[in-house]
């Protein structure tokens, strides 16, 4: 088979780690200053080339990224927007697939979803656009889903302590991953003499093995976002057989079947600490719904059937 | 690959402003010394990603990671003595570089002390086609600028000027325009009206040519000996003199020895500190340098 070589630049380094996986590829990485390449989330996964510019003629395939931040002017002038629009500006001798890693909601900085929704499309234009979940993907219009996936055996299930955890990035895009609600949470739960960790926030892992061992060691992991498309954690902690909790948005709702495989939310965080309440009291019923859950992840999110979707489009682009 | 011995090579210039994501233009540096050059310059844009080069400037940026990967001709351009800050990597990033630029011929003497690669001073020059207005002196000087960092108030304050345009008796009005407010000292309280003008690039020249004069302290002590004169540039290129002492001060509040003055800068402008010329030292730094690796392969 035809080795297919794809230009690329540090990113979203979990989601990249999965990409390098690929059979076939070889990889380039674009040296740059504004997104960089740390191994922290996923060890040193590095494989292929660094290069320090684009060279045409020696790729098949370019993969840029966009998110909503990206489009606000400032960003998009000198943040790390100028990465996608330099780079979409220079490359244009082959395909280029823009993973849209985000969604079109960012009222802090956009009235309207319509604005970021047209400014997205102009800066998109005929290239090929992935979403990383199937509403993101109807909510811009535009792009086709992919999944994430991730190898199993790579997540550790293990002696659960009855803790409750959430990891997210530790500031940045408040309605996004309602923050407010989540702090909400953690108040409440105080009130009850229970300790909520923000992961990344109240405690930071050195590297990804303490990471996997601290989420494979919890026995409730609680998603409060409210637009992140598929974050990843949650399935980093299905995966971990951790019972979750999460709000139903963005796909959630379409595979986590209520008090069976993981719980649904609503925004109540009062409803949630009861929940949690009840979980931690029953510790047997949440192992069995962090097992199921585990399943679950374990049929939907695999390595191969993502590997597989972006084969398919790499073969159609091509 | 780089591709030397061809007659067009193309340079990118990677400036602090882009490489620390602020505004363009909003950074003397940047601004004096690349962006307003660039501009004349063909071959040469600021940098941008993917695009492959032959030549790399790095104004004030230590990017270590690409210099290293770059195989083409690299230049430090540096203006401020850096290499007095612990954080800098000065030498590893000249190390990985063909020549450093320096905007003073101190800074130029203090870099050579260290480095074995060569360095050429570039000073800081002005783009003249960027000042299509003069100011015109008709009356008694009435209001003495200064505009910069705020980091260089001291300047004001140590250089005794304030006390020297209080001491004229004059009723003049001191204006800073500067990022953040000027406080004078206790002694200059009530005797002395003090304007703060926000800096903002849109409105600095205006800012200053409102003022009859500006006065552009310098000392003796700390990093000043490496502060290149763009800032007297500046004010002679917008019809504005630059009062050094308090003897110029006196003469300046005249506005026949200000016409005067202006007149006599404006050839020193045309003659020394076109932005032109840097550009002419600029290329031929870099053909020296193509000739040299030419003649090593």
């Amino acid at each position: 088979m035809k080795k297919i070589r794809i230009f690329n630049y540090p990113w979203h380094l979990a989601h990249q780690y999965e990409l390098q996986k690929f059979k076939n590829v070889e990889w380039s990485w674009l040296r740059q200053y504004h997104r960089k390449y740390n191994d922290t989330p996923r060890g040193d996964f590095f494989k292929g080339e660094w290069v320090k510019d684009y060279e045409p003629g020696k790729y098949d395939l370019a993969l840029l990224h966009l998110d909503q931040q990206c489009l606000e002017p400032s960003i998009w002038d000198r943040g790390k927007g100028q990465l996608y629009r330099e780079l979409n500006e220079v490359i244009t001798d082959i395909p280029k697939i823009v993973i849209m890693h985000g969604t079109p909601f960012y009222p802090e900085r956009f009235q309207t979803n319509e604005e970021l929704i047209d400014l997205a499309k102009s800066a998109i234009g005929d290239n090929y656009c992935i979403t990383n979940s199937k509403k993101a993907a109807e909510q811009w219009g535009f792009g086709h889903p992919i999944w994430h996936g991730m190898d199993a055996d790579e997540w550790w299930d293990l002696p659960k302590e009855p803790r409750v955890v959430t990891m997210i990035g530790p500031a940045g895009l408040p309605f996004y991953y309602d923050r407010d609600f989540l702090r909400a949470i953690k108040e409440y739960l105080m009130e009850e003499g229970i300790t909520h960790c923000h992961i990344t926030a109240d405690w930071n892992a050195k590297n990804w093995d303490e990471y996997r061992e601290f989420l494979g060691r919890s026995l409730i992991y609680v998603n409060p976002t409210r637009e992140s498309p598929m974050p990843r954690a949650r399935t980093e902690a299905m995966l971990s057989g951790c019972c979750v909790l999460t709000t139903p948005h963005q796909d959630a709702d379409s595979y986590i079947k209520d008090g069976k495989n993981g719980i649904l939310i609503p925004r109540n965080p009062k409803v949630v600490v009861d929940i949690i309440k009840e979980l931690i009291n029953d510790y047997k019923t949440a192992i069995k719904i962090g097992q199921a859950g585990k399943e679950t992840a374990k049929k939907l999110f695999t390595q191969k059937r993502f590997e597989q979707e972006w084969q398919d489009l790499i073969k159609k682009l091509c | 690959m780089a591709r030397f011995n061809k007659k067009i090579m193309l340079v990118g210039a990677l400036t602090f402003e882009k490489f620390h994501r602020k505004p363009k233009d909003t950074i003397g540096g940047s601004r004096i010394r690349i962006n307003n050059m660039v501009k004349y310059w063909d071959e040469a844009e600021i940098f941008k990603y993917g695009r492959q080069y032959d030549v790399m400037i790095y104004q004030k940026v230590y990017w270590l990671d690409h210099a290293k990967a770059f195989d083409g001709i690299k230049i430090l351009d540096l203006c401020d003595p850096d290499f007095m800050h612990w954080g800098y990597k000065t030498v590893e990033m000249i190390s990985n570089c063909d020549a450093v630029v320096t905007s003073t011929e101190a800074l130029k003497e203090a870099i050579e002390k260290f480095v074995d690669k060569p360095v050429v001073c570039i000073p800081d020059r002005m783009d003249l086609n960027n000042y299509p207005y003069k100011k015109i002196h008709t009356k008694e000087a009435t209001k003495i600028g200064w505009f910069g960092y705020s980091h260089n108030f001291h300047a004001i304050n140590e250089s005794g000027v304030l006390k020297g345009i209080i001491d004229l008796k004059k009723n003049i009005e001191f204006v800073i325009i500067s990022d953040s407010m000027y406080v004078p000292l206790a002694f200059a309280k009530d005797k002395i009206k003090i304007t703060n003008i926000k800096w903002a690039k849109e409105t600095v020249d205006q800012d200053i040519q409102k003022c009859d004069m500006i006065v552009n302290p310098h000392l003796d002590t700390s990093n000043w000996r490496f502060k290149s004169n763009n800032k007297t540039l500046h004010s002679w290129a917008l019809g504005v003199p630059v009062a050094d002492t308090i003897d110029d001060i006196k003469r300046f509040i005249d506005p026949k020895e200000r016409t005067k003055e202006i007149e006599l800068r404006a050839g020193e402008l045309k003659e020394k500190w076109d932005i032109q010329q840097s550009l002419v030292e600029y290329k031929k730094l870099i053909k020296d340098l193509n000739e040299k690796r030419t003649s090593k392969n």
